[in-house]
């Protein structure tokens, strides 16, 4: 339906004979049954020649834009019912020209989708005239094979010499599911045009709006006649018809009224700039260029360093040489000083009017600029994060040389002096004096060790290697002067790392508990799953400050470092520490 | 045997193994050799498989500096070795004790500290290698101390309590006994109340009574 409207002979001609068409209908029919009224014979050949005309007009290039083949269906089946109706006594032929009346619901599909977004190519509004237009087709093909107007005694009309198969009889059932089909038609098309508005970037003016108002109408009546027709006995009041077919012209006239307004406008270059700071979505960037320059086919074409080429979202692209290749007057390049941004191409040529055109490339600018700084922030975000992981693997390997040199260094020179001591006593029996120094020097040498003990083992989770997380707190909780009861609950493998931060958690928590808190009890809970959660409860004073001393702030930057967070809530009824550890595959602790 | 244990040395740290050594020579226990990992000790046991009464085994050793002495441990007793073996340890880990004695056996849980200490050491190695168990009173303490069955545990009269923790770090009533300057007959009937209140079942063999002990004490309430 998006076939560029025809420039030539060819096309008027075929317009002229639709609109010729509607008018005979409207003659014939008011020959054949004198007796209807004139609103019945003349208004939907009226509404139908309109289209035509107008159809003529784009055919003439009088107005621009695209329509002429929804215009002409439009105008055909419109037309079609009351030509069908005065011929229907004197030739076959009106069988085969009353099934084009299915060919309105596509044309107003296409004239809706054109109102409201110029050339886009949506796929869905795509796949919803396809639909339609298959539905029409195979509509029309069921109704010229089937059709029998012996099924009703009443019509003495020429016979369908068409007609395969089948008989009189069975033909209301085919009308059943033709009328089905009708009605879904209707709600396709009326859907298609919410979606289409509601999808439209920029502002909504009076003409989408009367679209809208108009194709609901239309599809309203349509959808009530055809199921009215299907449930009661005799046919829906003909108001009802004459309704519809009205409203189509407020779609027409606004389908007019946008083609006439369809030139670059200061309205478009605003809503393009005010989308280029927050759209990223490059087609309907392209359909708010589009409309910009007045021209619903334009394309916008980004450059790509990668391809060295411009390439469009389809992934289409063009080499610098085949732009520049293309006449002057139907392109526009936009560059940032040394390098590309985009090129738009137009179908005709842009319009020279600096004040459309240079808003235009500093919108492509600005857009591309916005995405640059986005990646570039994105990219920046993730080299703090893995740079402040690194940071934490580098402080534990640091913790683990100092426990091994504390080990193998001090601890064993202790150790082995208080060996040489302890021999050297058994040597001093006969000197109490001596005895009794050389015990002192050992029992300060004890006390030494026991220190050395306590504080390397606070500084790697050694208990870790040997039990599993709920384990290696159990034995923390056993260490903390305070009475601390330690909860597990699931029973999710946890990843080694995130016990490892679990269990710095517990211990700085716990430490804090029996230095600062004055509690008289504290909890663990561990909730072993995917994030894997700790919480530290006691029943202290309060005053935890996750923004002053080193330690809960120390803790929380090595919980961030995984992508986890730390909660700290502190009040005179205690203190709650939350850590929260997302899961990761990895080797379980 | 039992008046001279013969010990082999697996430690990596060379003054810490020198030490021990001495102390061991000084204590009445013949050091048949000292070795500096766990390669060593298994090559030492294939070509003397039945010369060793006990080993001194230190825990963290290379390569990976964690629990390559409780691994080794733990080889050997899926081998079938009923060998003593006195584990040095530079953690006061109840976890670490427990991992230990579950292994089976004659085994000992010592801190390192206590090297320093030269007859506890050697009081130790003779335990193991007579097929006794042996848990550091530290470790012991602070089970007793933060245990989840406090309530079980402040049932005990306080000599119970004394008792019980003796018991944990592996004494037979005897030890008991003299450690405490009663006579076993009285220790007899503190370990049976204590088993009675605790709800433990009375079990033959040292070791599966420390066990059972401990257990009891870590267990999570």
């Amino acid at each position: 339906m998006y076939v560029r409207g025809p420039r030539d002979a060819g096309g008027v001609a075929l317009a002229l004979v639709v609109l010729a068409g509607d008018v005979a209908g409207a003659v014939l029919l008011a020959q054949a049954l004198p007796y209807l009224s004139p609103v019945d014979v003349v208004l939907a050949p009226t509404v139908g020649g309109l289209h035509a005309a107008a159809a003529a007009l784009v055919g003439l290039g009088v107005v621009r834009g695209h329509g002429f083949a929804a215009l002409v269906a439009v105008a055909t089946g419109l037309g079609a019912p009351a030509l069908a109706l005065g011929l229907a006594q004197t030739s076959y032929a009106w069988v085969a020209v009353g099934s084009l009346q299915s060919w309105v619901a596509p044309g107003v599909l296409g004239l809706a989708l054109l109102t409201v977004r110029g050339g886009a190519r949506d796929r869905f509004g795509r796949s919803a005239l396809a639909v339609v237009s298959g539905l029409a087709l195979c509509w029309t093909a069921i109704r010229v094979t089937t059709y029998d107007p012996a099924a009703w005694e009443w019509c003495r009309c020429v016979e369908n010499p068409l007609a395969v198969g089948g008989s009189a009889a069975s033909y209301p059932r085919v009308e059943t599911w033709l009328t089905v089909a009708a009605v879904a038609a209707a709600v396709v098309t009326v859907t298609a045009t919410g979606v289409a508005l509601v999808r439209r970037p920029g502002r909504t003016g009076p003409a989408e709006l009367a679209v809208a108002a108009g194709v609901a109408t239309w599809a309203a009546a349509a959808i009530v006649a055809g199921t009215w027709s299907l449930v009661a006995v005799g046919g829906p009041d003909p108001w009802l018809g004459h309704l519809g077919t009205a409203a189509l012209l407020l779609v027409l006239g606004a389908f007019l009224v946008r083609a006439a307004h369809l030139r670059p406008s200061r309205a478009h270059v605003a809503d393009l700039l005010l989308a280029a700071r927050e759209e990223n979505d490059p087609d309907r960037l392209r359909e708010l260029v589009a409309r910009a320059v007045g021209q619903p086919d334009a394309v916008v074409l980004w450059w790509s360093a990668e391809a060295g080429a411009y390439r469009d979202h389809h992934g289409e692209t063009a080499t610098p040489d085949e732009v520049a290749g293309l006449p002057q007057a139907t392109r526009l390049v936009v560059d940032s000083g040394d390098r590309p941004i985009a090129v738009v191409l137009g179908t005709e040529p842009l319009p020279d009017d600096p004040s459309v055109v240079e808003p235009v490339a500093e919108a492509l600018r600005l857009a591309t600029e916005n995405k640059r700084l986005a990646e570039e922030l994105r990219a920046t975000l993730a080299e703090v994060r893995e740079s402040r992981a690194r940071i934490v693997v580098a402080s534990d390997e640091a913790r683990k040389r100092i426990e091994r040199d504390l080990h193998d260094g001090a601890q064993q020179l202790l150790i082995s002096t208080g060996v040489k001591l302890n021999l050297a006593s058994t040597r001093a029996a006969g000197d109490p004096e001596l005895a009794r120094t050389l015990a002192q020097a050992s029992d300060e040498l004890g006390r030494a060790l026991t220190e050395l003990r306590q504080l390397a083992g606070g500084i790697t989770p050694t208990a870790l290697v040997h039990g599993d997380l709920g384990d290696a707190l159990e034995e923390l909780a056993m260490r903390c002067p305070v009475p601390t009861e330690v909860r597990v609950a699931g029973d999710d493998q946890v990843e080694a790392d995130a016990a490892a931060t679990a269990y710095f958690v517990v211990a700085e928590c716990l430490s804090n508990v029996a230095k600062h808190s004055g509690a008289t009890g504290a909890t663990v809970l561990v909730e072993r799953g995917s994030p894997l959660r700790v919480r530290v409860t006691d029943d202290g004073d309060g005053g935890a400050d996750p923004t002053r001393g080193s330690g809960l702030r120390g803790l929380a930057d090595r919980v961030e470092a995984r992508g986890g967070a730390l909660e700290v809530t502190s009040s005179g009824a205690g203190t709650t520490v939350t850590a929260t550890l997302p899961g990761q595959p990895g080797e379980p602790a | 045997m039992t008046g001279h244990p013969r010990v082999l040395v697996v430690d990596d740290a060379v003054l810490l193994r020198e030490g021990v050594r001495q102390l061991l020579l000084a204590g009445g226990c013949e050091v048949l050799s000292v070795v500096g990992d766990v390669d060593g000790l298994h090559a030492y046991l294939a070509e003397h498989p039945d010369d060793v009464d006990a080993l001194v085994l230190d825990i963290r050793m290379p390569p990976t500096h964690t629990d390559e002495g409780i691994r080794a441990l733990e080889s050997l007793r899926e081998q079938g070795s009923d060998l003593g073996v006195l584990l040095l340890s530079m953690y006061a880990s109840p976890l670490l004790a427990l991992r230990a004695l579950s292994a089976g056996g004659a085994t000992g849980y010592l801190l390192k500290d206590r090297v320093k200490d030269g007859a506890t050491l050697v009081e130790a190695v003779h335990t193991v290698a007579r097929g006794g168990v042996v848990v550091d009173p530290e470790v012991v303490a602070m089970m007793v101390r933060a245990t989840r069955q406090r309530r079980m545990v402040d049932q005990l009269t306080p000599r119970e309590q004394e008792v019980l923790q003796l018991m944990a770090e592996g004494r037979s009533n005897l030890g008991i006994a003299t450690g405490l300057h009663l006579s076993v007959k009285t220790v007899d009937t503190h370990v049976e109340h204590i088993l009675d209140k605790l709800g433990l079942e009375p079990s033959p063999g040292e070791h599966r009574r420390v066990l059972a002990v401990l257990e009891l004490l870590r267990s999570r309430g």
